[in-house]
């Protein structure tokens, strides 16, 4: 757990494991060791105090709706509780949707059925209105159970855009590197808010 | 002589921790997402990404050194 000398702390605590005192995923004489340093070591409790610093920031940018990520239906109840307005869309895959984002929205999200089953690496790509991509969100984070991936689309981008069309499409990264399609979803967004219908 | 030590992160960047979070490969955001908004613990973020409790904390360690690193509060 330790770093070494630094400063006049000579057993600094690494961040990450100050980070697990904080979320109490330590065992019970980790925790003792750490908690007896931080009485003593004011370094090490202004690190602490950087790392709750950066898990609240974190926390906000959640609840903010802000991130372009994929999440888990836990994420999705979590934010119900707390009482975020979640907007959700559900394209079959090689179907569209119609969509929109409203002022009051907190969360925006894309449903993607797919069978990941087998699938050991799944890519998600994002393109443009003729189908080119964009950008990509390699290696995403699947459960073969669930039977779908929810992407989180920013929702201060959604907001700010005008009508366009994303297609989104899910592939497997085959051991040989080649891709197999999984399957392609476009959204049509119309622009609801007042501001410019196109970029 | 001992020097009061202040947080370095006292009023934190939010853009910059935006840019930083989507700088982590997905799996890296998705546990500290998972972590610090759900609370989840290490085995319901492992069932998540399929990968076992213990690789979770790799993955959470190296995303916290990787989010340090990114807002320049790195030790």
């Amino acid at each position: 757990m330790s770093t070494g000398n630094e400063g006049h702390c000579s057993n600094a605590i690494d961040a990450a494991v100050l980070a697990d005192y904080w979320l109490s995923a330590l065992s019970g004489a980790d925790e003792e060791a750490v908690e007896q340093h931080l009485f003593e070591c004011d370094l090490c409790g202004a690190r602490l105090r950087e790392v709750i610093a950066l898990a609240e920031g974190v926390r906000k940018l959640a609840r903010d709706g802000s991130l372009q990520m994929v999440v888990s239906d836990a994420f999705l109840k979590c934010a119900a509780d707390e009482g975020l307005q979640v907007r959700q869309y559900a394209p079959p895959p090689g179907g569209s949707v119609q969509c929109t984002v409203t002022a009051e929205d907190d969360i925006l999200i894309g449903r993607l059925a797919a069978n990941l089953s087998g699938a050991k690496r799944v890519d998600l790509c994002l393109c443009d209105e003729h189908g080119v991509e964009q950008s990509r969100l390699p290696d995403i984070p699947v459960n073969p159970a669930a039977g779908s991936v929810l992407l989180q689309e920013s929702i201060t981008f959604a907001k700010a855009a005008p009508n366009n069309k994303m297609i989104a499409r899910l592939v497997a990264i085959e051991e040989s590197g080649d891709e197999r399609l999984l399957g392609e979803y476009t959204f049509n967004h119309t622009r609801s808010l007042p501001g410019p219908g196109a970029w | 002589m001992l020097m009061p030590v202040q947080p370095s992160i006292p009023n934190l960047d939010h853009q910059l921790l935006t840019r930083c979070v989507q700088k982590l490969k997905e799996r890296e955001r998705a546990v500290v997402v998972m972590t610090f908004y759900d609370e989840k613990t290490s085995a319901d973020v492992a069932n998540f990404l399929g990968v076992s409790e213990a690789n979770t904390r790799v993955i959470r360690h190296r995303a916290i050194h990787q989010l340090r690193d990114c807002m320049g509060v790195a030790s």
